[in-house]
């Protein structure tokens, strides 16, 4: 599909119900500094006629937000910053209750049903979810567009775009989440706002080989990519796990299903760029589930030495061989003092475990969603994996990947299952 | 010290003065009342049946002397005009959906004068100071970027308002729409066909024989002016009662293009209504809480600078919007001088009438250099009311009739909560000082408001029931946060 199919776009502002920021100031710790240019991204589609509108959605946004001042907020970089007395040397959100920008967009020719039968996922982000960047306006960018879009059976997509330094991917669907549990009548949560992470010294200078150090992207925080980027959705059953966790676990040596299609998706990747680019691997874990700030995040590095290439000692070496980073990345960070820039996901293969939630669990009224689809915007060359399960029934891989090899990965993905 | 001790002074000498002056009749009469009293008494009840039957007062004189006293009375009753009472009203409360903060329109207005910074700039600097809360509200139309005034949001935004403020009013009440005699609706900037009053009347299934105006294109001082034609309706139809309307639809009233001096109105109006019910039935005595006791309209559109000043036009590139001409401040205070010259000797207690008296005849014929007395009018009424118009609007009105910071409260902090809500902003205001409970019985309150034309309309209302604190109302939640400090300037 080349042309967009969607019409009607109408962008509008929803703020939060009452005053709520106040206009504190929230800093940005090192670790939000890391995700500083990735964007996540996720639509939700509910097929069919609901008992719900799109204002009604607006409004319980209104209501939601009360709970979310930072999502509301604006971007400050410290050099233009008005009051002296903040003391922040870093760029900092300023709760100010702007609030985020909702898009409503109609698409004409297609029903929910025959929209999810095509065989490119890749529409779901090109068309569906705002094409959203903090920049080169920093002070009026909003942190969130939601893109409501409805199909021609009255169905809906809520396309997310939400910026990374308010927090990973589990907050996202989180905040779904709570918007679904507010639409279907629930009491309205309170946030709970971590307080300033302490700084743990180390004495070691080492170099972080988990992030990229690159040239300062200046007002415009998005990511500059050297090759084309493609996104795929690989879908696995419960039997194809099963086979999968048959054949490469032995006695002796017990794997998680994780572990097994990380070292699946590393394997083919070796194939296809050769083992001098692909020796490390960056995993991201999140020590909670629910609102996941970046402090939370665990970042660990894999490396691989040169006798492993198959999949069980990959496996195995995942299992065993992750050495965490979280220190090292803060420090580098610190010293930087904001005149670089860093990203993280796509600095080497970077796979994400999002298996402790399930993304299924956002319902409206009873209602679920027939189809979710995450993703992350802004993602560097070597590309990111991110794995969740689907309703206890199977497995999403969602893939960012340059083009080229997307392809090729496809082919040997379907090899190594059979 | 000796300065404290003679303003000490100065002042017993002026509050001798003014109760000496203001009760003269009262201090005249006593010596002969209490002369009378002592003679009566003296001379004992023998002396006094003597005295009355040597005036030899015969049945046809007594009969006649009645009949003339009660032929009197009864002209006299007949020909007071009928009082004006007004029983309740009810102010709307937008939704939360509606909520513009600070930095929302902020950012608005940059997105869509994107091309123009330094209009966006001199919006900017408007906002910051214009005294503007973070809670006002715009109509929903407003809120896309860019606005999207179309007639149907215009309806829309109508129905919301009046729609919400009349069923308040029926609540509060117990006012049955079969029952509303008189409909006045004034809407300056939205004016369709069919008009708004005929909008109410077909939603509420008004009678057919029901009286209704509409009036558009008066400014923020309409309502007032709705005010003064129910209270002429009310004289001529007896035991009636009225319902006004008095609200600005903001929809299609966005100016769309950069010229600056039209960008000011942009930034204060915001949406707002109120609903107000009149009657002139003695059965609503008992349950009313203000009588009309004057209403005073001046007008100075023969003045081609006050007719100019605010002016409804298009700019170079054909985007209507409203001119505010820079003397708009000067030409208020002329308005509100003819206003107040005019209303003083209905409203102000005999001393300060004498003062300003002899303060002109001093002027006129000793010294014209000498300073121009103004009254204290502060002595004439216990609360004000004055038109939210703008921060402007307040401080040179807060200046001229020379009040303090709590006169002006309510102005200041409706403007704060709800924005420039143009003729129902009155309303608000009045809401504001019952909800800090600080109406009581016999208070008078002045309304002043300026419109375009340019007019100054005054009404002053007597509190006939002390109010209790009420429970709903646009204040209801957030009156214990009030009064706020508004800063001089807010920084983005």
């Amino acid at each position: 599909m080349e042309a967009s199919p969607v019409t009607g776009v109408r962008l509008s502002s929803v703020v939060p119900a009452s005053v709520v920021g106040e206009n504190k100031p929230r800093p940005l710790t090192p670790m939000d500094l890391a995700m500083k240019l990735h964007y996540v991204r996720a639509v939700y589609f509910l097929k069919g006629k609901r008992d719900f509108t799109v204002s009604d959605l607006k409004t319980t946004m209104f209501t939601l937000l009360q709970s979310y001042h930072h999502v509301s907020g604006r971007i400050r970089m410290p050099e233009n910053d008005n009051d002296p007395s903040s003391g922040l040397a870093l760029p900092y959100i300023r709760c100010n209750d702007s609030g985020i920008r909702i898009v409503e967009a109609n698409v004409e020719e297609f029903t929910v049903e025959k929209w999810l039968d095509l065989e490119d996922r890749s529409i779901d982000h090109r068309f569906l979810v705002y094409d959203h960047v903090l920049g080169p306006d920093l002070f009026f960018s909003p942190l969130v567009f939601l893109q409501i879009t409805q199909f021609k059976c009255g169905g809906f997509s809520i396309g997310l775009s939400w910026t990374h330094v308010l927090g990973d991917v589990f907050s996202a669907s989180t905040f779904m989440k709570t918007l679904g549990q507010l639409m279907s009548g629930h009491g309205l949560p309170e946030l709970v706002y971590p307080k300033t992470p302490e700084m743990t010294s180390h004495d070691h200078n080492d170099e972080a080989i988990s992030i990229k150090k690159i040239e300062s992207v200046g007002n415009c925080w998005l990511l500059a990519n050297k090759c084309k980027m493609g996104r795929y959705v690989f879908n696995f059953s419960l039997n194809q796990l099963d086979r999968l966790i048959a054949k490469y676990t032995t006695q002796d040596q017990p794997l998680s299903e994780i572990d097994i299609l990380y070292a699946l998706i590393w394997k083919s990747l070796l194939n296809i760029r050769g083992e001098t680019n692909t020796n490390v691997i960056t995993i991201c874990d999140s020590k909670r589930s629910t609102t996941c700030w970046n402090d939370d995040l665990v970042i660990s590095v894999v490396e691989r030495k040169d006798e492993m290439i198959g999949i069980s000692e990959l496996a195995a070496l995942i299992a065993g061989g992750k050495r965490e980073e979280n220190g090292v990345i803060k420090q580098m960070i610190k010293e930087d003092r904001g005149s670089s820039d860093f990203i993280t996901y796509g600095a080497n293969l970077t796979f994400v475990n999002l298996d402790m939630a399930d993304m299924y669990e956002f319902e409206i009224k009873g209602g679920k969603p027939d189809f979710v689809n995450y993703t992350i915007h802004g993602v560097g060359d070597k590309g990111v994996v991110l794995v969740f399960p689907k309703e206890k029934s199977a497995r999403i891989v969602s893939v960012v990947m340059p083009e080229e090899d997307l392809a090729k990965l496809k082919d040997e993905v379907t090899n190594m299952i059979m | 010290m000796s300065d404290i001790s003679s303003s000490v002074k100065l002042k017993y000498v002026k509050l001798g003065y003014q109760y000496l002056v203001n009760h003269f009749l009262t201090l005249l009469l006593i010596p002969f009342i209490a002369t009378v009293a002592i003679e009566l008494l003296r001379m004992g009840s023998q002396e006094i049946f003597t005295v009355l039957y040597s005036l030899h007062f015969e049945v046809l004189h007594i009969l006649c002397s009645s009949f003339l006293i009660i032929f009197v009375s009864t002209v006299y009753f007949m020909s007071k005009p009928r009082t004006v009472y007004l029983v309740d009203y009810s102010c709307y409360k937008p939704p939360v959906t509606c909520r513009v903060p600070f930095s929302s329109f902020m950012e608005h207005s940059r997105l869509i004068l994107k091309d123009n910074p330094k209009s966006v700039e001199f919006q900017m600097r408007i906002l910051e100071r214009s005294g503007l809360g973070e809670e006002t509200c715009l109509p929903p139309a407003i809120h896309y970027l860019p606005p999207a005034p179309t007639m149907e949001a215009a309806r829309n935004e109508a129905q919301m308002v009046i729609f919400t403020a009349m069923e308040d009013l029926f609540k509060k009440t117990g006012l049955k729409p079969k029952d509303i005699d008189i409909l006045i609706v004034n809407c300056s900037l939205f004016s369709p066909t069919p008009s708004l009053s005929a909008m109410i009347i077909n939603k509420y299934k008004l009678r057919s024989n029901i009286k209704s105006y509409n009036l558009s294109g008066m400014g923020c001082s309409a309502g007032l002016i709705s005010v003064d034609v129910a209270r002429d309706l009310l004289q001529v139809h007896p035991n009636s009662n009225a319902v006004i309307i008095s609200t600005e639809i903001i929809t299609p009233n966005y100016y769309k293009g950069n010229e600056r001096a039209m960008l000011l109105p942009n930034c204060l109006f915001r949406m707002g209504g109120a609903a107000v019910l009149l009657s002139n039935r003695r059965s609503d005595r008992w349950r009313a809480k203000y009588k009309l006791c004057h209403l005073v309209r001046t007008h100075q559109g023969a003045d081609d600078k006050a007719y100019y000043c605010v002016m409804e036009e298009e700019d170079k590139e054909g985007n209507v919007g409203i001119n505010l001409s820079k003397d708009l401040m000067t030409i208020a205070g002329e308005a509100l001088k003819a206003n107040i010259t005019t209303i003083g000797p209905l409203v102000l207690p005999a001393s300060e009438q004498l003062l300003f008296l002899s303060s002109l005849i001093g002027r006129k014929i000793f010294n014209p250099k000498w300073k121009p007395y103004i009254p204290d009018f502060k002595q004439a009424f216990e609360h004000f009311c004055i038109h939210a118009g703008g921060r402007a609007v307040i401080d040179e009105l807060q200046k001229s009739l020379q009040l303090s910071g709590e006169h002006v409260e309510a102005s200041r902090m409706t403007l704060h909560r709800f924005g420039n809500t143009s003729s129902s902003s009155l309303w608000y205001e009045l809401s504001y000082i019952e909800a800090q409970g600080r109406m009581k019985r016999n208070d008078r309150v002045w309304q002043i408001a300026f419109g375009s034309g340019f007019k100054c309309n005054s009404a002053v209302w007597k509190c006939i029931r002390t109010i209790k604190t009420p429970t709903d109302g646009p204040w209801s939640d957030c009156i214990e946060r009030y009064p706020v400090f508004i800063p001089e300037v807010v920084k983005l």
